[in-house]
């Protein structure tokens, strides 16, 4: 459940906090005046959804290393350490405003920004070391303050990957996100103030963190518990962009073909919103390819479904795309025999109803009972097309129907690249 | 002339009665299997020396092992299931793996010396040593595709009552968080050398009403058209639903995903 919740939380963070880069844009001409999104009343900005957020998905009454406090250990030990470090001693590392590879960390916040809270801690999954216990401690001297474990909460501190974020962040705050990316990167548009990662200077901030120590997680956001305004987010989302600015200035053109071709190979609609794109190497995104350089984007469809693709930029050509609604079916236990000819030709029917371009159907083969999510047994049955081309199509048992939509794939699958690993190892 | 058409009616009368007296409500209960038998199938000439531990349920190791070879009997998940399992010294040398589906020999030939055939005769008959005798034939899969992977094929059997199906009300799986009941089946995974693997859910049924008669499959196909649904035939079934700590079976009429009462065509699901 905590996982699943913890990744629903990584989902709901659009741009993973990876590298930052140089904030370089390719300049586009544009008239437009950069859209002004009203933050909505409705929308909560305080720390208060992530107390609510740890009480529902982690054991409060428990001690573990991913809510934000220390173990009852480790309070007894920073007791004594306090003393220790009124004698004198004093760790090797100064992790005050630390900015990068973070295991422990201590940031000087803007109380006005932060519901009065002056400083935010960020501690690992391990059980603490006194060295890094000493590091708290020091970090919190600097600023003038005598560290005290029990004043530790969601407020103030993060731990070992529990969070990701200083607070969460509302629908409305994830859709101007999404926007003002899409501003920046169709249109060129910069923040006035450019984002820094020290959180003290402005409220927001990011570091980036041992991974190891945080279960994965590579980065931190500071988000004030407050509205952020159009153009700290328009900075944070340059800094975070990923993508390659020299391509910003093509996606138009990439996004066009890519509609071309999921109207061809899937019976894409023509209207459809445009959820989100990027660039990315194929074989990042999918084990069954290489270096193609890919472009992809995912659309809503006015039917409720969604439609997504990825383009080879240098062909023109898609590589892998698929449709996808979701049937409103229950549960049933129904099992069959996967091997009927019946789900053959369910199958090719539906390729053939959504392929627009008469492509011939050379062969259609069961992969057998495939378990569909919350809502029974299905087969899975490839069908392939007279180009080498496949269509992976799902039926669901209980009424014979293509299951949630179809997946284009340009090539047959590599087994043995896909595999390797798997059967050298049993080698 | 007349006289055989009367005659031929009569019997036809009966054989329906007959039918409709087959019916019964059951509850259920986790399957006992044979034990011997199925240690034998997972220890082989070693099954003396398998032992129990300290579960709540019956789990069979060998002295000193870790890992397969280990059988059991999980009754404690409720929905008077059973979980049966049985994993041999195969799974430990021998790659078999049904369940990626890029493994799957579209052909339905695994590449081994073993027929589909064979593999069917082979799983009913350790069904049969387990005490399992009601139950249909779901399917058989070969696999073994991916270079590397051991080929063979696995096949899935359901449980029957009275000779039909029986499928879990989708009530019960309304939330994946909460525990649910599995498919009462068993799926068995055999290759050249044998029993490889064996894994499933079966229940006892000890009937609490008897002599149900039933109404004739048209007459559900009828309640299953007014329930909106394109129905031409109906497959006659037991529903189970209940709870967790009392399930029960209830003698249906299937279509699709939807159920009526066998009994007066009301609608169960």
């Amino acid at each position: 459940m905590k996982k699943w919740l913890l990744l629903l939380l990584a989902l709901a963070l659009p741009l993973t906090g990876a590298a930052a880069q140089e904030n370089t844009v390719v300049a586009l001409p544009t008239v437009a005046p950069l859209q002004q999104v009203e933050a909505s009343t409705d929308a909560d900005y305080s720390s208060a959804p992530l107390e609510e957020y740890y009480n529902a998905n982690f054991y409060m009454d428990q001690e573990d290393y991913q809510t934000p406090r220390m173990t009852a250990e480790e309070k007894q030990r920073t007791a004594e350490l306090l003393v220790a470090y009124q004698a004198g001693e004093r760790p090797a590392e100064n992790v005050l405003n630390k900015p990068e590879d973070v295991v422990v960390g201590v940031y000087t916040l803007n109380p006005e920004d932060y519901e009065g809270e002056t400083l935010y801690t960020l501690l690992p999954v391990d059980p603490l070391t006194d060295e890094q216990i000493l590091e708290v401690i020091d970090a919190f001297a600097r600023c003038g303050q005598t560290f005290d474990p029990e004043a530790l909460s969601y407020r103030n501190c993060a731990r070992g990957g529990g969070s990701g974020t200083t607070r969460l962040h509302p629908d409305e705050e994830l859709e101007r996100m999404d926007m003002l990316r899409d501003l920046y990167i169709r249109q060129g548009f910069e923040s006035e103030t450019p984002f820094t990662p020290l959180v003290s200077d402005d409220g927001m901030g990011l570091v980036t963190l041992d991974e190891d120590a945080y279960c994965g997680m590579d980065s931190f956001w500071f988000f004030p518990y407050r509205p952020t305004t159009d153009d700290e987010l328009l900075g944070f989302v340059i800094y975070t962009e990923t993508g390659d600015p020299t391509e910003y200035g093509n996606y138009a053109a990439y996004e066009k073909q890519l509609r071309l071709e999921l109207a061809r190979l899937l019976g894409a609609p023509l209207v459809m919103t445009r959820d989100g794109e990027d660039m990315c190497r194929m074989g990042d995104c999918n084990m069954s390819y290489g270096d193609e350089k890919a472009y992809y984007a995912y659309f809503s469809t006015p039917d409720g479904g969604s439609v997504s693709g990825y383009l080879d930029i240098d062909t023109g050509k898609v590589l892998t795309a698929r449709t996808y609604k979701k049937p409103s079916l229950l549960y049933s236990d129904l099992h069959v025999d996967p091997n009927e000819e019946k789900w053959l030709e369910i199958a090719k029917q539906a390729v053939a109803e959504a392929r627009q371009d008469g492509m011939a159907i050379t062969a259609a083969e069961s992969f057998g009972e495939v378990w569909i999510s919350m809502v029974g047994y299905g087969v899975l049955v490839d069908v392939t097309m007279a180009d080498g081309s496949y269509y992976e199509v799902k039926i669901a048992c209980q009424n014979e129907t293509v299951y949630g939509g179809l997946a284009y794939c340009s090539h047959a699958p590599d087994l043995e690249k896909m595999y390797s690993d798997m059967v050298s190892d049993n080698d | 002339m007349k006289r055989l058409i009367i005659l031929l009616l009569a019997v036809l009368l009966l054989a329906g009665q007959a039918s409709a007296a087959a019916m019964n409500e059951y509850a259920l209960s986790p399957f006992a299997a044979d034990t011997q038998a199925m240690l034998a199938l997972a220890f082989g000439d070693q099954a003396g020396d398998a032992q129990t531990d300290d579960r709540e349920y019956p789990f069979y190791s060998l002295p000193g092992t870790d890992g397969a070879p280990f059988c059991g009997q999980d009754d404690t998940a409720g929905f008077g299931q059973t979980r049966l399992f049985i994993y041999t010294a195969l799974t430990v040398t021998e790659d078999h793996e049904p369940y990626i589906w890029d493994n799957i020999e579209p052909s339905g030939a695994a590449k081994c010396a073993l027929t589909a055939g064979e593999a069917q005769a082979q799983a009913e008959a350790i069904l049969r040593a387990l005490g399992i005798t009601e139950y249909t034939l779901q399917g058989v899969t070969a696999y073994g595709r991916i270079d590397g992977l051991t080929s063979g094929y696995m096949a899935a059997f359901g449980e029957t009552v009275d000779g039909v199906p029986v499928y879990w009300a989708a009530a019960l799986h309304y939330d994946e968080m909460t525990w649910v009941p599995e498919s009462n089946r068993i799926e068995i995974n055999l290759g050249d050398n044998g029993l490889a693997l064996l894994q499933g859910g079966w229940a006892a049924f000890t009937p609490t009403r008897k002599g149900i008669s039933i109404i004739a499959e048209d007459e559900a196909v009828a309640a299953l058209q007014a329930l909106g649904e394109d129905a031409g035939t109906a497959e006659l079934c037991y529903l189970l639903t209940g709870t967790q700590e009392a399930p029960v079976a209830l003698p249906a009429y299937r279509f699709q995903n939807r159920f009526v009462s066998a009994e007066d065509g009301a609608v169960l699901q």
